[in-house]
């Protein structure tokens, strides 16, 4: 008895101390399920929501960013940059509507996804003339660093000089000025993307990108540094400024506050407007050489001082994800608001600038389809109308001031779908603007040229 | 652990006969010791429990560095360096930041600039609303008894009943006291309780010319329409009867998700869970209505802190009408001046360590007037911060973290500064936090029936025993 006693002892010890280090064990495994949200945390917080919404500590909140869902905004607005996304729809002409009494007249020059081409279209859609560049001879010996892909397959943006001859923009090759027989005259360098804007004495504005460490960021990894760089009409830089730069000396500093830390592509600016002083007494931020650039990732329109390199004016709240920020004639603000009704429909909005009044929209209405997740383009006509491009989905329509659509254009061009031979896409319209119909190059040459046609890809009937 | 001698016998006559049950029930007791001791951990640590406090010493005694480095919660709302204006603009809330001075409470007074008047102000030492002369005479004093105004216990729990976040003299000479995250008071003359609204109010109120009353409060809720699985805290704006009675509350999210604003909404700090953090509200006239139908009397002007942004509620609407960012960071007070531009405490928009209070014309976005950020004009405030046009011109700003107050004139002259001369912190080591002053013009119906010993007695410096964060 005794013996037995005294050995059961210590085990008796050793069986309560090996209780008491598994209740610490559990202790501490509390405490890391608290504050390292170890398992089963997500459940508990899951049922104690789910019980009680209201009554959560605030302190048992974790910290963790939640990716969006894929009908939300916020993923819509990152959508893959493609050539083409729809299927074409059988029958029709690429002309779907045409309103002669209410559409404007003239010519429509764009770009579309199918080949690296800029086209010159009638209304009744009879492509007069086209431009091609092969991106290998005008740029020969550049190869870009990163593997985005088809960047040479496409013009992003050009413009048509009275000549016959245009600018044309390569994303991340650079511009690339063309006589009206598609030769190369020269061509500009740099990481541009998105959009430039050629002012009347022939000088360019262009968007380009530099990685680089942007001190006034405070973050220690290189970023996306959009810049705007003028160049001379021969293809010379005359000056450049970064946009970020702009931002920091100027009071809208706050707004780069705004920047997402988990994206190196900060900006995003997509639009450049070089303003002509027309409208600079109906506001001083208006004064001619000022520049209105669209900047996508801050969801804000400003006006930069080129000359002191600051931002004057910004404005932002009312569109998300937008693009083709410009003024119209009465200085009001005109832009394509991807996504700024908050869900899948894109709108143009008609702003003032300076009362912020929403003058004039078009889109996520009943009868007024329009969606661009990412990508579009507009611009207001001389007699009033609206021309807007319906990039991702390669639809244009020209929608008059009530909102009736007097011309709509279905882009006739393919591209190939990938992975399923023998099935194409919609190309993508980049832009199209409405030019004069009276282009002295094309009776010059007597009549339209022969209709070129681009080796990668064909008009669809 | 019992004796030998009682421990044997009892554990014999409860020993189960059958093996496996009683490997079964000891498993049983085993895996509920577990999950007791897991649950005490996590209430320890979430909830701080004992011994919480004992181990965070020991903790702390192990490794002194710890203690100032990281707060016990993660920091998720914070985008930036530890340094980075977001950081500063996400200080915790607390009765007293700075260092206390040696000094007079009044360090400035230029008699023939000032505006004349009393001063009203609220301070981190004391839930008390304190009326002072303009040579820091206490002339009156109110104090809340929150133990007694919210009989539920809830002021007990609740460390933010230290002090008023907010108070509003009334003609009748009553207060309207605000307690962050607990309720609203009315207190007459005599600091007799009329009396309480228990919810979560914070920040601000207002009182419009009917006399109703305008606060803002807030709740916890899921609010999947902005696409998160996290529950935010969702502002309401309350109105209130002059007798306390809940007229109307609506959801500051709503307006602002049912306007042509909701954008603003999409890219807000999706660490921050307190995503608008509504800290002014103010009902308009209608005075300036004719300057812009956004004018209109009835119209809310408010400023949300943490999307950075100024904005009219229609109230009848419920909506957005008008909302502006860009040139200001984390500000408080916005309101409107008589010639329609808007003025407001930009804490850190200079992206600096250094505040600033900007007048501007709303729809051209130009500066009219900034005081702050210049040479002789160094002021800092990360939070809260308080600025009113006063009748002669003159700008009353209150520097809420540096418990100072300063009345500047149109040319930026500094005619009258006040430091708060009450202390918080261990050994009243700092000056406590102003959250607001206002000056009240002088009027012959505001005279107060000295308390024995008051008329004369300087602001008293009472200490609170400890400062207090949320």
């Amino acid at each position: 008895m005794e013996n037995s006693r005294s050995r059961r002892w210590p085990r008796r010890v050793l069986g309560a101390i090996a209780i008491v280090i598994l209740i610490g064990v559990s202790v501490v495994y509390g405490i890391l399920v608290q504050s390292r949200h170890l398992f089963p945390y997500s459940l508990l917080k899951h049922g104690f929501q789910t019980a009680a919404p209201r009554r959560i500590a605030h302190h048992l909140l974790p910290g963790k960013a939640v990716d969006p869902p894929p009908d939300s905004v916020q993923k819509l607005v990152h959508f893959p940059y493609l050539r083409g996304y729809k299927s074409p729809t059988e029958g029709g002409g690429p002309i779907r509507v045409y309103d002669k009494a209410l559409a404007e007249d003239g010519l429509n020059f764009f770009s579309s996804g199918h080949a690296p081409a800029a086209v010159l279209m009638d209304m009744d859609g009879k492509i007069l003339k086209t431009w091609t560049v092969d991106v290998s001879k005008a740029f020969a010996g550049v190869v870009l660093e990163d593997k985005k892909p088809d960047r040479d397959k496409i013009l992003r943006r050009a413009h048509l000089f009275p000549d016959g001859g245009i600018v044309a923009m390569f994303e991340d090759y650079g511009l690339v000025r063309l006589d009206p027989r598609s030769n190369v005259l020269w061509t500009w360098r740099a990481l541009t993307h998105h959009d430039f804007f050629v002012a009347e004495n022939g000088e360019m504005w262009a968007i380009f990108h530099e990685k680089r460490v942007v001190p006034e960021l405070h973050r220690e990894d290189a970023v996306w540094d959009d810049s705007i760089a003028e160049i001379s009409p021969d293809g010379k830089l005359v000056k450049r400024f970064s946009l970020i730069e702009c931002f920091a000396r100027s009071r809208y500093a706050p707004l780069l506050l705004n920047t997402d830390p988990r994206d190196d592509d900060v900006f995003h600016t997509n639009s450049v407007v070089v303003l002509d002083g027309s409208l600079a007494d109906r506001w001083s931020a208006f004064r001619r050489g000022n520049v209105l650039v669209s900047i996508k990732r801050i969801n804000t329109v400003a006006v930069v001082d080129a000359e002191s390199g600051q931002v004057v004016w910004a404005l932002n709240g009312q569109w998300y994800g937008q693009h083709s920020a410009r003024l119209s004639a009465k200085a009001h603000l005109l832009l394509f608001d991807n996504l700024g009704s908050m869900r899948r429909a894109s709108r143009v909005l008609e702003i003032d600038p300076l009362t912020q009044e929403l003058l004039w929209s078009y889109g996520a209405r009943e009868g007024q389809s329009l969606i661009s997740e990412i990508i579009g383009f507009v611009e207001r006509l001389p007699r009033g109308n609206t021309l807007i491009a319906e990039t991702n989905y390669g639809r244009v329509i020209e929608v008059t001031p009530d909102s009736r659509i007097a011309w709509e254009f279905v882009n006739p061009f393919r591209i190939p779908k990938k992975n399923e031979p023998g099935k194409e896409l919609v190309a993508v319209v980049y832009f199209m603007e409405r030019v004069a119909r009276s282009q002295s190059f094309l009776s010059s040459t007597g009549g339209p040229p022969p209709l070129e046609t681009p080796a990668s890809g064909s008009p669809g009937r | 652990m019992a004796g030998p001698s009682h421990d044997r016998p009892i554990s014999e006559m409860q020993k189960p006969r059958s093996g496996p049950l009683r490997v079964l029930l000891g498993l049983f007791a085993a895996v509920l010791l577990l999950a007791a001791g897991a649950a005490w951990g996590f209430l320890m640590h979430a909830k701080e429990v004992f011994p919480y406090a004992i181990l965070k010493d020991a903790y702390h005694a192990i490794r002194p560095g710890a203690a100032r480095q990281a707060p016990k919660k993660p920091a998720h709302h914070d985008r930036g360096a530890p340094d980075s204006i977001q950081r500063l603009a996400n200080l915790p809330y607390l009765q007293g930041y700075r260092a206390a001075s040696e000094g007079k409470a009044i360090r400035v007074y230029d008699r023939e600039h000032a505006a004349n008047g009393w001063n009203l102000f609220a301070s981190g030492h004391a839930p008390v609303a304190t009326l002072m002369d303009m040579d820091g005479t206490v002339v009156h004093t109110w104090t809340v008894d929150a133990a007694k105004a919210f009989s539920d216990g809830s002021a007990e729990r609740n460390r933010h009943a230290r002090f008023l976040r907010r108070v509003l003299l009334l003609p009748d000479r009553s207060i309207l006291a605000l307690i962050d995250e607990l309720g609203l008071v009315h207190l007459d003359v005599d600091s007799r309780i009329l009396w309480a609204l228990r919810e979560r109010t914070h920040h601000d109120l207002f009182v419009d010319s009917a006399g109703d009353i305008w606060v803002i409060s807030r709740d916890l809720r899921l609010a999947p329409e902005l696409k998160r699985e996290e529950p935010v805290w969702e502002d309401f704006i309350l109105k209130l009867s002059p007798e306390g009675k809940l007229l109307r509350r609506f959801s500051v999210l709503q307006c602002f998700l049912r306007s042509p604003y909701a954008p603003l909404l999409a890219d807000a700090n999706p660490w921050q869970h307190d995503i608008l953090h509504t800290n002014s509200v103010r009902v308009l006239d209608g005075s300036l209505a004719g300057q812009s139908p956004l004018f209109r009397r009835g119209n809310l002007l408010i400023s949300l802190k943490n999307i950075n942004a100024v904005a009219i509620v229609d109230p009848d609407a419920e909506a957005v009408v008008w909302a502006l960012t860009g040139q200001w960071y984390a500000q408080h007070s916005a309101r409107l001046l008589a010639s329609g531009n808007l003025l407001l405490f930009d804490n850190l928009g200079l992206m600096r360590p250094a505040s600033r209070v900007l007048e501007l014309e709303p729809f051209s976005q130009k500066i009219a007037w900034s005081f702050g950020g210049r040479a002789g004009e160094e002021m800092l405030s990360e939070t809260s911060g308080f600025v009113d046009r006063l009748s002669n011109g003159n700008t009353l700003i209150t520097e809420s973290n540096m418990g100072r107050v300063l009345e500047v004139t149109p040319d930026r002259r500094i005619v009258w500064e006040f430091v708060n001369p009450n202390r918080v912190g261990n050994d009243g080591d700092k000056t406590a936090t102003i959250y607001e002053m206002e000056r009240i013009p002088p009027s012959p119906s505001m005279s107060f029936s000295q308390p024995a010993g008051a008329a004369t007695r300087p602001v008293a410096s009472e200490s609170a025993p400890r400062s207090a964060s949320r």
